[in-house]
């Protein structure tokens, strides 16, 4: 199928292996993923699954050893320099120049990229602020804190709009008030049309921010799709309980015809509904009530937790195939 | 203003705007740490010519005395030598950090432009100091010596001078990015205090290299000691009347080697951030 290369982010094959006492170690093993233009796309998975080693090819750090591998259409083999030029980069470490105040810091990388001695200084300011971080700004990275460094890096990535701007673990070893205001941030610029990537480990920071997201597991895509869509790929129940106004038992009869229910348990007036898809299920339910002259009273629903998805999600010995 | 109306990079950004960027921030480098940096630089040298060109002069015949117009010899010496050392030790530092824990170097590869030429940018930027360096030893190797003995040295072919300097500094800024890219740049940093002081004793700092002529295999060993060759050379701008290797070997090795190195230097910056 000929794929059009205008996407974000576009991979076929993507491989990186390393050399290693016991024999070759394969850090990223034939990753095909297609980033579209202004999505939030969320790379997760736990230490050593690959993800810094995929965010390094993609921000032309590391050199891929097969594959193919276009960023905003452009090859990072053979056009590196135009790819930095339209891409941010946050990396994991603070990468500050530790010698310059946050300010400085900022106006070097936009004059760097071609803004004059004025506009540097009048956005670097202004970055500054949206941050939160104005009256540190005239700080070296030494004296600041781990979360204003943080948030300084971001400004920085963002001195001229990139198409496509890249975070390694943007939260790790943040506090929680800081990660409230990195999200905060990092939203208010993809709404401002700035394509995201980021690498987490922290699933409740994929799910905020991220329209779709990638599992990564020893270097293979394990799933790939919103959230929800992980949800019900990782195979986990979500449970359904409804409380009725009498007994449950025509009801629940009712449910075992309902496709996406796994199955059913009743007891006195509660129903229990087991599930891979619970969306829409509830208003299912609801009628089927209504047709056996029952009126539901409560339903809660009881999801599978992120982490126990994750876990299910890395277990699974094949990649699952998913579209958006 | 709105984040929504931030400009989008120019299309057509040339790589030598990044790289005049980065060059700037080298001079700006050197400028935040002109104090500490001067002062260090005039300590050592102070304490050397005052050694050499003021107590040992007057010392006389009396052991450990040298004869008077020592200073003549010496102090274009110290001038080559504090070039080459600055030069090498900026340029090796930089890469300590750059490969250090914190992977500097990843935000520097970020910038707009080839690879290469971020080597050149930390060439220049020991290059710089290294320039920098000379002027402040200058005077003092000039202005300090015993009374009534000042060192014969003429100040008239000092764009012959800069250009040694700039061509020193080139060359061992260059060979700072080898050995650094060479060896673990944490352990290079520990192999500088054996391995600067062997260059300068046996590079012709405090003596001619036609004085080498009494030990003939010394003479010989240390031309792989490319110190002598930028001291030499200071001294055949600075004292031209004085003996030193022929200048056209000078300027041959100088050149070849500066080039040399810096291409040498450059490649193996680009291949040392290839992972």
């Amino acid at each position: 199928m000929a794929r059009l290369s205008s996407a974000a982010i576009d991979t076929q094959d993507l491989t990186k292996k390393y050399p290693g006492k016991k024999g070759e170690h394969t850090a990223v093993d034939g990753v095909n993923l297609r980033v579209e233009h202004g999505e939030f796309f969320g790379l997760l998975g736990s230490n050593g699954a690959g993800k810094s080693t995929l965010i390094g090819m993609l921000t032309t750090l590391i050199t891929p050893t097969s594959g193919r591998l276009r960023v905003g259409g452009l090859s990072v083999r053979f056009s590196p320099v135009a790819v930095k030029r339209i891409i941010s980069v946050v990396p994991q470490r603070n990468s500050l120049d530790r010698e310059l105040t946050l300010a400085e810091n900022l106006q070097l990388h936009g004059r760097m990229f071609g803004m004059s001695v004025r506009d540097a200084r009048r956005r670097a300011a202004h970055l500054l602020a949206e941050c939160g971080i104005a009256e540190v700004a005239t700080r070296t990275v030494a004296t600041v804190s781990g979360g204003q460094g943080r948030r300084a890096m971001i400004a920085r990535a963002l001195m001229y709009q990139p198409q496509v701007l890249f975070l390694d673990e943007p939260t790790a070893g943040v506090d929680l008030t800081a990660r409230q205001v990195v999200w905060k941030l990092l939203r208010k610029f993809h709404a401002a049309g700035t394509t995201i990537v980021l690498t987490t480990h922290y699933l409740e920071e994929a799910q905020t921010l991220c329209g779709r997201v990638a599992v990564l597991n020893k270097g293979k895509i394990k799933a790939i799709g919103s959230a929800d869509v992980l949800r019900s790929e990782s195979g986990l129940q979500t449970i359904l309980t409804i409380q009725l106004d009498g007994d449950a038992s025509a009801v629940a009869a009712a449910a075992e015809n309902v496709s996406t229910v796994t199955r059913v348990e009743h007891h006195g007036d509660t129903l229990k509904l087991y599930t891979t898809q619970p969306e829409g299920l509830v208003s299912e339910v609801v009628f089927l009530a209504e047709s056996a002259k029952r009126y539901v009273k409560n339903a809660t629903t009881t999801t599978p937790s992120l982490d126990s998805v994750l876990v299910a999600l890395t277990k699974k010995s094949e990649p699952v195939k998913a579209g958006r | 203003m709105t984040l929504a109306t931030t400009r989008t990079r120019p299309a057509k950004l040339t790589i030598w705007r990044p790289f005049l960027v980065l060059v700037l921030r080298e001079v700006t480098r050197l400028w935040k740490e002109k104090l500490g940096f001067s002062t260090r630089i005039a300590t050592i040298s102070l304490a050397t010519v005052f050694v050499f060109d003021f107590i040992m002069p007057q010392l006389g015949n009396r052991g450990g005395g040298v004869a008077s117009g020592y200073a003549t010899i010496l102090a274009p010496g110290l001038v080559a030598v504090t070039t080459c050392n600055q030069a090498l030790t900026a340029t090796l530092m930089s890469l300590v950090h750059d490969f250090g824990p914190l992977r500097r170097i990843d935000q520097t590869l970020m910038a707009p432009l080839p690879i290469p030429l971020l080597a050149v940018v930390r060439i220049i930027g020991g290059t710089l100091h290294g320039v920098f360096a000379a002027g402040i030893v200058l005077p003092i190797v000039t202005f300090v010596h015993a009374p009534g003995a000042p060192p014969a040295i003429d100040l008239g072919r000092w764009p012959l001078l800069l250009c040694t300097v700039v061509v020193a500094g080139l060359l061992f800024s260059a060979l700072g990015i080898l050995v650094g890219t060479s060896v673990n740049p944490a352990k290079a940093a520990t192999l500088l205090p054996y391995g600067l002081p062997l260059m300068i004793m046996l590079g012709c700092v405090y003596y001619p290299w036609s004085a080498l002529n009494v030990i003939p295999w010394l003479q010989y060993a240390v031309l792989v000691n490319p110190v002598i060759y930028v001291t030499e050379a200071t001294r055949a701008t600075l004292a031209p009347q004085s003996e030193h290797l022929p200048e056209l070997v000078l300027i041959w090795v100088l050149g070849a080697g500066a080039l040399l190195a810096m291409a040498l230097g450059t490649a193996r910056f680009t291949a040392s951030t290839r992972r």
